[in-house]
C-alpha cells in the first residue's frame, strides 16, 4: 500500500460528490468529453506513480531483486546472466553452474532470470530492470530461445489470463510485439487468433488504464526476493522409460532456419540493445526436452539465424543419454537430478565454447588441490 | 458475485436490459397462465435474484425457498383469523419463532454450544456433544428480518398479505438488498412493486450517481483501506491469526481508525450500490448512512448509522418492549436490550455483545443526562467525545477476543510495552478522508450552487471520465467481499 492511495481516493470523493448529472446534451461531445477526461486522467496516474517509482510488482520483479542482491554480493567477478522461461527455471541451478565454472579456473558469477510463462518482450523489461538496479553489467547474456514461444507470441495467456503480471506485462511495447507476432500466423487458426488478439488488446487496455495500479502499487525494489532456479523433486506428469528413450534419441533433421519475422527482429534489437549497454557477448540456448523436434528447432537457429553469437542447442547425444532416467518433472521440465546433468553439461560447453575466456576479468589459475 | 466485480456488471446489464425490454403493458397467455408485461418484469427480478443468491452457494436457495415460504403462508393464514384469536397468535409465534430458529441454527447453534460448554467446563462438568460446522449462508441476517417485517407488518394491518408467493419472494429476495442490505420494511416495498415504472434520463442518473459513489467508497477506499487493518486485526473471515504483540501502541490506534473507515465506507459503499442498482429497476431503497462521523452525540451516531437496521430494532424490538412508556428504569432496560441484541446480530460472538452493551450504555447515559436531544454540548468537544467512544468500541467490534480488545484500549493510554511493528505513516490521513466526505456530503449542495459550472455538460462528462480514470487506479484487482456479508 502507498500514500498516493489517499490522494487518490480524495480526488475520487471530491468528483463523485460534486458532479452533478447536467440537462439533456449532445452525446458526441458527451463521449469525446468522456473520453478525455479518462485519457487525461489516465495519463496523470501513470506520470505520478512512475515518478513515485511503483508499479504493480510480480514475481518477476522478486526474481529480479534476487539477482541484483547475487550480483552485489561479489563485485569484483565477471557476471553471466540467463534470460529463460519455465524451461530453464527448473533446468538450470545457477548456483551450481558458477561453482562448476570455478572449479575449471573460470571466476563467473552465474544469474538466472528466469520465469514461468515468460516470453521475450517480458524478459527483456525485466532483463533491462536488472540492468538499472544493479550497477553490474553483464559480461555474457544467455538468452533462451524456444519454439513454444517463437511461434506462440501470446503462449503466456495459456497460463494465466487476466493476472496482475499479465496486465503489468502487456504494456505499448509488449502488447506490440505481441500483436505483430499474431498478425504473422503465430497462433492455430483464426479463431485462435482472433481470441489471442482479443486478450492481447484487453491486457494492453487493462494496462493503459492503470487497473489496480495504485492500489497494488509497490516499489519493485521493495517487492521481496525469489530465488530464479526451481529445483523440483517429484515428477508432476510421469514419464515412461520408452516416452523418454524414444524422445530423447529421436533426432530429426535439421538445417540452418530462422524464427519467425517478429521474433528475429526482437532478439536483433535485444542483442544490439545489451552490447550498446557494455554486454560484451550475447549468446542463445535451450534447455533439453523430450520433444526431440523442438530441440532440432534450436539447433537448425544456432547454425542459421543465431550462426553469428555463441549458441547452445541440447542435441548433444551424451548430454540426452544421461537424461534417459526418472529425472523428469514433465515431457518439458527437469527434475534435480536432470537439472545437474544438464547444469553440468552446460557448464563443460560454457568452458569449451571459449565464450568466457575474453572476459573482462581474466580467469584464475586453478590451485592444486581446490575443490 | 459482488457488485464491485465485473462479472456483476454483466450480470446487470443482461437483467436490466431484460427488464426494460418488456413493456410494463404487454399481455401474455401461455395456456392457462397468464401474464402482464408487469408481472413478468417482477419475474425477471425474481430470477435474477434467484441467479445472484445461487452464485455463491445454489444449496442455501433452499433455506431461503422456506423462508419465503413460512412467511407467506403465515401472513395469509393470520390475515384470515381475527385479531387476538388464539390461532392467529399460534401462526405468527409459529412464523417469527421459524424465522429465528433458522438464525438461530445456522448463525448461532455453534457460539451457543460453544459458549454453553465453556460454562460448564468452569462449573466442573464435562460436556460432550458434537461439534456442528454450519456454513453460514450470506445475507441470512438481512432477509430474515425483512421475512419478519413482512410477517409483522401484514399482522399488524400496515399491509394487506399477498396471495402471489413470487411477489413475497421479490420482497424477501430482491438481488440488490439481498446480502447486505439495507433491510427494506415490506409496507414500503409491496406498493412499489404494482407502482408504473419509466425508464428515464433522471431515473437512470440519480441510480447511476448513487452506484458510482457507492463504488467510489467500495473499491476506492474500504478495500484499500484493508491493508492497513487486516496486518494488525488479523484476517476478518478467517479468525484466530491476529498477534498484536507485535505492534506498536500506535499501530494500534492507527490501525483502529482505518478500520473505523473501512467498514463505513466499505458498508456505506455497499449500501449506496444497493440503492443505485435499485433505483435503475424503479425501486426506491431509503438511505442507510447519512454521514455518521459527523455525529455530535450517540444518540446523533445511530441516526446516521446501519439507519435500516436501528429503525428495523426501535419498531420490531424496543418498541414492544415497551420503548421509553414505562417510566426511566424500564427504558433503560429497553434500550440496553435492544442494543445487545443488535450488537449479538452482527456476530455470533461475545465481542459483539459487548460492543452493543457499550452502545446501549452510552445510549442510556446520554439519556439520562440529555433525554431525547440530539445536539448537547459544544460541537467541537461533542464531536471528540462521541467519535471518541465510536472509535474505542470499534476495537471490541474487530478485535478477535477481549484480550485483544484490552489491548487495544490499553493502547490508546500509552502505557502498553508495545511491539516494534509500525504502520506507514498515511495511516494518520484516514481522519482527513472521513472529514472531506463528510463536508463534500453534507455542504456539497451548497458548493454546487456557489459553482454552476460544475454543472456544465462539458465539466460534468470530462469530471466522470477522470473518476473513471481514478476509480480503475484504485481498483483492487482481487476484489475483496464486503465486510457486512460475513453478517
Amino acid at each position: 500500500m502507498n500514500s498516493l492511495v489517499f490522494l487518490l481516493a480524495g480526488l475520487g470523493l471530491l468528483f463523485a460528490h460534486l458532479l452533478r448529472a447536467p440537462g439533456r446534451g449532445r452525446r458526441d461531445v458527451a463521449l469525446l468529453c468522456f473520453a478525455l477526461g479518462l485519457f487525461t486522467s489516465a495519463v496523470g496516474v501513470k506520470a505520478l506513480v512512475g515518478a513515485a517509482g511503483l508499479g504493480r510488482t510480480t514475481d518477476f520483479d522478486r526474481v529480479v531483486n534476487h539477482a541484483v542482491a547475487v550480483a552485489e554480493a561479489e563485485t569484483d567477478v565477471p557476471l553471466i546472466v540467463f534470460s529463460g522461461a519455465s524451461y530453464s527455471r527448473n533446468a538450470l541451478d545457477d548456483e551450481r553452474l558458477t561453482a562448476a565454472l570455478r572449479e575449471a579456473g573460470h571466476p563467473h558469477k552465474v544469474i538466472s532470470l528466469s520465469l514461468e510463462a515468460a516470453a521475450l518482450p517480458e524478459r527483456e523489461t525485466h532483463l533491462k530492470a536488472f540492468l538499472d538496479q544493479s550497477d553490474r553489467v553483464p559480461d555474457v547474456v544467455f538468452i533462451e530461445v524456444a519454439a513454444a514461444f517463437d511461434y506462440r507470441p501470446a503462449q503466456f495467456f495459456n497460463n494465466s489470463k487476466f493476472s496482475t503480471r499479465g496486465i503489468e506485462q502487456y504494456d505499448l511495447r509488449t502488447s506490440a510485439w505481441t500483436g505483430l507476432g499474431l498478425l504473422q500466423g503465430g497462433c492455430e487458426g483464426g479463431a485462435d487468433c482472433l481470441k489471442n488478439l482479443g486478450l492481447t488488446g484487453a491486457h494492453f487496455g487493462l494496462n493503459a488504464l492503470n487497473i489496480g495500479l495504485v492500489s497494488q502499487g509497490e516499489a519493485p525494489e521493495e517487492a521481496g526476493t525469489l530465488a530464479s532456479y526451481d529445483p523440483q523433486t517429484e515428477p508432476r506428469i510421469p514419464t515412461t522409460e520408452d516416452e523418454r528413450t524414444g524422445g530423447l534419441r529421436s533426432g530429426p533433421d535439421f538445417r540452418p532456419s530462422h524464427g519467425p519475422l517478429w521474433i528475429t527482429s526482437l532478439r536483433a534489437q535485444l542483442e544490439s540493445d545489451l552490447k550498446a549497454r557494455g554486454v560484451r557477448q550475447v549468446g542463445y540456448y535451450f534447455p533439453p526436452v523430450l520433444d526431440g523436434q523442438k530441440r532440432a528447432y534450436v539447433d537448425g537457429l544456432c547454425i542459421g539465424e543465431l550462426s553469428h553469437a555463441p549458441c547452445i542447442a541440447p542435441t548433444d547425444p551424451l548430454l540426452l543419454a544421461g537424461l534417459e532416467g526418472d529425472v523428469w518433472f514433465d515431457p518439458h521440465h527437469l527434475l534435480v537430478p536432470g537439472a545437474n546433468v544438464y547444469t553440468d553439461w552446460l557448464a563443460d560447453r560454457l568452458i569449451s565454447s571459449r565464450v568466457l575466456e575474453t572476459s573482462a576479468v581474466a580467469a584464475i589459475p586453478v590451485e592444486e588441490g581446490a575443490p | 458475485m459482488i457488485f464491485t466485480e465485473p462479472v456483476f456488471l454483466i450480470f446487470f446489464a443482461l437483467t436490466f436490459g431484460a427488464y426494460w425490454f418488456v413493456r410494463a403493458d404487454w399481455k401474455f397467455a401461455l395456456g392457462p397462465l397468464r401474464l402482464s408485461g408487469y408481472e413478468l418484469r417482477l419475474s425477471i427480478l425474481l430470477l435474477a435474484s434467484a441467479v445472484f443468491y445461487g452464485w455463491w452457494d445454489w444449496r442455501f436457495l433452499g433455506l431461503i425457498g422456506l423462508v419465503i415460504f413460512i412467511s407467506w403462508l403465515a401472513a395469509l393464514r393470520t390475515a384470515r383469523l381475527k385479531p387476538a384469536t388464539p390461532g392467529r397468535r399460534a401462526w405468527l409465534i409459529f412464523a417469527i419463532g421459524a424465522n429465528l430458529a433458522v438464525l438461530a441454527t445456522f448463525k448461532y447453534f455453534g457460539f451457543f454450544a460453544t459458549s454453553a460448554a465453556a460454562t460448564m467446563t468452569a462449573m466442573g462438568l464435562t460436556p460432550s456433544w458434537p461439534v456442528l460446522n454450519i456454513l453460514l449462508p450470506v445475507g441470512i441476517s438481512f432477509y430474515i428480518f425483512q421475512a419478519m417485517s413482512y410477517i409483522v407488518d401484514t399482522a399488524r394491518g400496515d399491509l394487506a398479505p399477498e396471495k402471489r408467493i413470487r411477489r413475497v419472494a421479490l420482497y424477501i429476495a430482491f438481488f440488490p438488498q439481498l446480502v447486505a442490505g439495507p433491510i427494506v420494511r415490506a409496507a414500503s416495498f409491496f406498493p412499489q412493486m404494482v407502482r408504473a415504472k419509466r425508464l428515464s434520463g433522471a431515473l437512470v442518473a440519480s441510480g447511476a450517481r448513487a452506484f458510482i459513489i457507492g463504488f467510489a467508497y467500495k473499491a476506492g477506499i474500504a478495500d484499500n483501506l484493508a491493508p492497513l487493518v487486516d496486518p494488525v486485526f488479523g484476517n476478518a473471515l478467517a479468525p484466530g491469526d491476529a498477534d498484536l504483540s507485535a505492534w506498536a501502541n500506535s499501530a494500534l490506534i492507527g490501525a483502529t481508525l482505518a478500520f473505523g473507515a473501512q467498514i463505513y465506507f466499505d458498508f456505506a459503499g455497499y449500501s449506496l450500490m444497493a440503492i443505485g442498482v435499485a433505483r435503475l429497476f424503479g425501486y426506491h431503497i431509503p438511505k442507510n448512512f447519512d454521514y455518521p462521523y459527523a455525529a455530535l452525540s450517540i444518540a446523533d451516531f445511530w441516526r446516521r448509522w446501519h439507519i435500516s437496521l436501528s429503525s428495523w430494532l426501535r419498531d420490531y424490538l424496543y418498541i414492544p418492549l415497551g420503548g421509553n412508556r414505562g417510566g426511566e428504569i424500564k427504558t433503560y432496560r429497553n434500550l440496553m436490550t435492544t442494543m445487545v441484541l443488535g450488537g449479538l446480530w452482527h456476530g455470533a460472538a461475545w465481542t459483539f455483545v459487548a460492543w452493543g452493551a457499550l452502545h446501549g450504555a452510552a445510549l442510556v447515559v446520554h439519556r439520562a443526562l440529555f433525554g431525547s436531544s440530539l445536539r448537547t454540548i459544544g460541537s467541537v468537544f461533542a464531536l471528540i467525545l462521541t467519535q471518541g467512544f465510536v472509535l474505542l468500541t470499534w476495537a471490541a467490534f474487530r478485535a478477535e477476543s477481549f484480550s485483544d480488545m484490552a489491548s487495544v484500549w490499553y493502547a490508546f493510554t500509552g502505557l502498553r510495552d508495545g511491539g516494534a511493528q509500525m504502520l506507514p505513516w498515511f495511516v494518520w490521513l484516514v481522519p482527513g478522508l472521513l472529514a472531506l466526505d463528510a463536508v463534500l456530503g453534507l455542504k456539497g449542495r451548497k458548493l454546487l450552487e456557489g459553482l454552476p459550472m460544475l454543472r456544465q455538460p462539458i465539466v460534468y462528462w470530462s469530471g466522470l471520465g477522470a473518476l473513471a480514470g481514478v476509480l480503475l487506479a484504485l481498483y483492487p484487482l482481487e476484489a475483496a467481499p464486503f465486510v457486512y456479508f460475513q453478517f
